[in-house]
């Protein structure tokens, strides 16, 4: 009989149809992207997402690819895991960005961090996914296998990304954390995506934005492959 | 020769090296077709001094003025041009390159230092050295340890007289060592360097190098007493670094523990902790004015600046810096310099700023609608002073502070030149800008006109040219007369700027005049497609059907993106038109467009009409078209539509069917079916129309599934939303 249960009913007997302000405090994983200040609830983190670097494109072809160093400097963190995200503005990595990314790496991991691992956020419009494809899995065999491979991915992809394209991610990356928000706004109608979030068949965390706006579907935590959410921290304003 | 810095220590040693912060997989940027924005938008930038601009663009246009960079935006690239972009406004990466060039050493000493250990027959086992494992910007105080500074070592060991072949060997080789880790153990070293009966030169080199390794792994004070032990030695290269490096030892001693444990600087330990760091520093650079450290001694003046947080020196390291002439030497690159003036100097807003570029910059920000720290006239007027220093430079803030903050454009025009000078550096066309918006917000639609034209043709400087044009169009948009912008004399040439009035604003005859004479294919395809569009959507399908007639064949393959105003990836064609019922996805057959039009034109309310041009809607994904959106009404295309008509949604027109008591049985159960999928699967309507409450679409459901039962579409829709 759960077939006749629709969506919406499930949703006023969850309670859940309200949607409410991202509050930070309800959770324990966070990114934490460069000219963010720390805040209190990081002391609750047992996960944070560190950014720490752009592959910049050059801005024409005799310049080289820059790698440039985004937020905090090297140290001790007091979370238990850690991810190191670099965000990517194009795919096209000379040998010396591979290198200094993992030299980065292991340098948190020396510092006496617990690295999970490595984090690519790369706007993957969806016309640009199958190179996307072709470079994780490159990147995946560059990386030791003890770091995990994650990406965040937009929530377009669940609906116009190729499902092969997505199929192939399988396997070699670990999560897919799903943006739910765009600049500093939960997108209206973010709502539209999820369903179909569950069909990408990734293991996948869900991205909010501080103080954004979430409305847990009620279908959500019983999804296969779902692992939590990651809050994107914001100064106050 | 040239010298080679042995540490040209980088002023982000242990700093947060802090750009935007951008949301993570967001930050791309999407144009916002307005002028006179008060907040910041650092995606939107106008080429002259304003609020809403990043702070390093109004920096920039100040140092083009002064000569010493170029405003040299790079050509729109093919995903700008995507994301809906024209010249201006424009984002902050058109004109700042991505990376932070030249600001270390580039290793161009590599060949000659490979050449020196030649020399001595020694060869390198590799090329990679601790310092290069960092990523540009990072923080380390082992990033000076590279071949360049291995390189100004080496010359000295091989053109020391006093030295022997073995001890040059030795020295050499430990030296090279050295450049392989950041860190080493005492005895590691001690392994490394001449031993036994060594001149008292190769002692000297040898407790450079121990002090370069202590210093390296964070052993402070053995470092410094290292340094020390040579600061009185005969050799003068010795003699000159090791001055520096005491300095340095004693900033990187005071700063431990200056950061928490996210990288953020504490609150300052106060200016006593770096006394001896910056007297250490002072007395290399009274010592050495002219020295090979000086740039970076310098620099790291500036960092005891920030660190001890005495803002009003921090200030006067800057303005001096600008105020260097274009060759001066700095530590950094000026480009460097930018970005570091807008991380470690203007977050701090401080309104006693000593030079006027800065206190300019740092003014525009307090203009800012949501500034927390907003300006007051008080302390504007108290720098009166400062700012004086350029002139005009007082002047156009006060008009500033008029137009964004006080609202007065009247005020605005009395305190701006209102003679236009030949020459237009961004300053001088900053005063003119801001008359003609203020001109504009006065409702002096005709002297801003006049204004805009009489400028034109003085535009020099890039982007002023663009950013005129897109001001006079919005003049003539404004003003009702949008044929001006495409007679044939006009002087708007921005493609995009002519794209977006034609989708947004344009009425039918202009929209048949631009497909025939438009300056461009593109421009021509989409003043068609943009009429095709809105006669069949806007219920004028006699029109629709004697434009179509009039297609001609030659633009049928123009793509269409961004002219439509698509952000990515939705295309078109003219083609689209030709669509001709195809598929038939759910059993509902539809003829071609212009079948459906010719049976709308017969009857509006058509049943299977109505259904079928939602049909077309829905296989072409063309719900939420932009061309039927109207952008805000301060943005370019944001005046009334001139292509009158309600548009059509789906929604609206399944309704219709449904509540038609002439409708057939097919057509009233296919309209129930879309009309519930229309809410499907997420419960947001994505068919565009007046929303319906979810009782109605429960009795919709219901009707489906009794009175439609048997039909395909009663058997297929399980669920509604």
């Amino acid at each position: 009989m759960a077939r006749q249960l629709w969506p919406w009913l499930l949703c006023l007997l969850s309670g859940s149809c309200v949607a409410a302000p991202v509050n930070a405090g309800d959770h324990h994983a966070f990114w934490l992207w460069s000219g963010v200040n720390a805040q209190a609830v990081l002391a609750q983190a047992s996960t944070l997402y560190l950014l720490q670097g752009q592959i910049a494109a050059p801005r024409n072809e005799r310049e080289p690819v820059a790698f440039i160093a985004q937020g905090m400097s090297v140290t001790r963190l007091p979370q238990p895991g850690v991810w190191i995200v670099y965000r990517a503005h194009t795919l096209r990595w000379p040998d010396s960005v591979y290198r200094k990314l993992l030299g980065q790496v292991q340098r948190w991991q020396a510092a006496g961090n617990t690295i999970v691992g490595v984090q690519i956020d790369f706007d993957a419009r969806t016309r640009y996914l199958n190179e996307y494809v072709a470079f994780l899995k490159d990147l995946r065999q560059r990386l030791p296998a003890y770091y995990k491979l994650s990406i965040t991915g937009l929530l377009d992809w669940s609906s116009n990304a190729s499902p092969e394209s997505i199929k192939e991610l399988n396997g070699v990356v670990d999560e897919v954390v799903v943006q739910t928000y765009q600049g500093r706004q939960s997108i209206p109608d973010y709502g539209a995506y999820l369903p179909r979030l569950s069909r990408l068949g990734l293991p996948f965390k869900i991205g909010l934005i501080q103080g954004g706006e979430w409305r847990k579907p009620a279908w959500l935590s019983s999804t296969p492959g779902f692992l939590g959410y990651v809050v994107f921290l914001q100064n106050p304003r | 020769m040239r010298a080679r810095l042995l540490a040209p220590a980088a002023f982000f040693l242990g700093a947060m090296v802090c750009t935007q912060a951008r949301a993570s997989g967001d930050d791309s940027c999407y144009p916002a077709w307005s002028l006179a924005a008060s907040s910041l938008d650092t995606c939107n930038n106008v080429p002259f001094l304003a609020p809403g601009n990043d702070s390093r663009i109004n920096l920039r246009l100040l140092l083009a003025d002064r000569g010493l960079l170029n405003m040299a935006p790079s050509e729109l690239g093919q995903d700008e041009i995507s994301e809906g972009y024209g010249p201006v406004p424009f984002a902050l990466a058109r004109v700042q390159a991505p990376g932070i060039t030249d600001e270390q050493g580039d290793n161009s000493g590599t060949a000659a230092l490979n050449e020196l250990l030649h020399s001595l027959g020694l060869e390198r086992e590799s090329l990679e050295t601790a310092g290069d494992a960092f990523l540009e910007g990072e923080g380390s105080r082992c990033r000076s340890n590279t071949d360049d500074s291995a390189l100004s070592f080496m010359q000295q060991v091989v053109n020391s007289p006093q030295l022997t072949q073995p001890e040059r060997r030795a020295l050499a080789r430990a030296r090279m060592h050295l450049l392989e880790a950041c860190s080493w153990a005492p005895r590691q070293i001690a392994d490394l360097l001449p031993s036994g009966s060594a001149s008292a030169e190769a002692e000297a080199f040898a407790t450079y190098l121990r002090a370069s390794a202590d210093f390296y792994s964070g052993r402070f004070s053995e470092a410094h007493t290292g340094f020390m032990a040579l600061v009185a030695t005969p050799q003068p290269w010795l003699k000159e670094v090791s001055s520096y490096m005491v300095a340095r030892v004693q900033l990187n001693a005071a700063q431990e523990g200056a950061f928490d444990e996210y990288g953020s600087l504490k609150q300052s330990a106060g200016a006593q902790a770096y006394a001896g760091a910056e007297q250490a520093l002072q007395g290399y650079l009274s010592a050495y004015p002219d020295g090979s450290y000086a740039a970076s001694a310098k620099g790291l003046v500036r960092r005891v600046h920030w660190l001890a947080g005495e803002k009003a020196k921090l200030a006067a390291d800057y303005a001096a810096q600008l105020a260097a002439p274009a060759g001066a030497q700095r530590n950094v690159s000026l480009e460097a310099l930018i970005q570091e003036i807008d991380t470690k100097l203007l977050p701090s807003r401080n309104q006693d700023l000593p030079a006027p570029l800065l206190a300019a910059v740092n003014d525009l920000m307090g203009m800012r609608t949501d500034d927390s720290r907003k300006l007051t006239r008080e302390q504007l007027l108290a720098q009166r002073d400062v700012l004086a220093q350029v002139p005009g430079l007082f002047e156009y803030l006060q008009a500033a502070f008029a137009f964004y903050t006080d609202h007065d454009p009247a005020a605005v025009i009395e305190r701006l030149p209102a003679q236009v000078p030949p020459q237009l550096d961004y300053l001088a066309f900053s005063q003119q800008a801001l008359r003609g918006l203020a001109l504009e917000a006065k409702g002096d639609r005709g002297a801003a006109q006049a204004l805009w034209l009489q400028l034109i043709p003085l535009a020099r400087q890039p982007l002023q040219r663009e950013m005129l044009e897109l001001a006079l169009a919005m003049n003539h948009e404004r003003g009702g007369e949008l044929a001006e912008v495409f007679a044939s004399e006009s002087p708007i040439r921005s493609e995009q700027v002519r794209l977006i009035l034609l989708g947004k604003v344009a009425d039918a005859p202009l929209l048949r005049q631009q497909a025939a004479q438009g300056i461009s294919e593109k421009e021509k395809a989409t003043a068609r497609f943009a009429l095709l569009y809105k006669d069949l959507f806007r219920g004028q399908y006699a029109a629709f059907l004697d434009d179509m007639a009039a297609q001609p064949e030659a633009l049928a393959r123009v793509k269409l993106d961004s002219s439509l105003g698509y952000v990515y990836g939705n295309s078109y064609t003219l083609s689209l038109f030709q669509w001709a019922g195809e598929k038939a996805e759910a059993g509902y057959a539809c003829p071609s467009v212009a079948e459906t039009a010719a049976v709308l034109k017969a009857r509006a309310d058509d049943p299977k009409g109505l259904n079928c041009l939602g049909e077309f809607v829905l296989r072409n994904g063309l719900d939420g078209m932009p061309l039927d959106q109207r952008p805000a009404a301060d943005h370019l295309g944001g005046t009334e539509p001139g292509f009158k008509g309600e548009v059509f949604s789906r929604l609206d027109a399944y309704r219709a069917v449904i509540a038609n008591a002439q409708a057939s049985r097919e057509d009233k159960a296919y309209a129930l079916f879309r009309a519930i999928n229309c809410y499907g699967p997420s419960g947001y309507n994505g068919c565009g129309g007046e929303e319906v409450d979810q009782p109605v679409r429960k009795a919709w459901f219901k009707q489906l599934k009794t009175t439609y039962a048997s039909t395909r579409w009663g058997k297929a829709q399980q669920y509604y939303w």
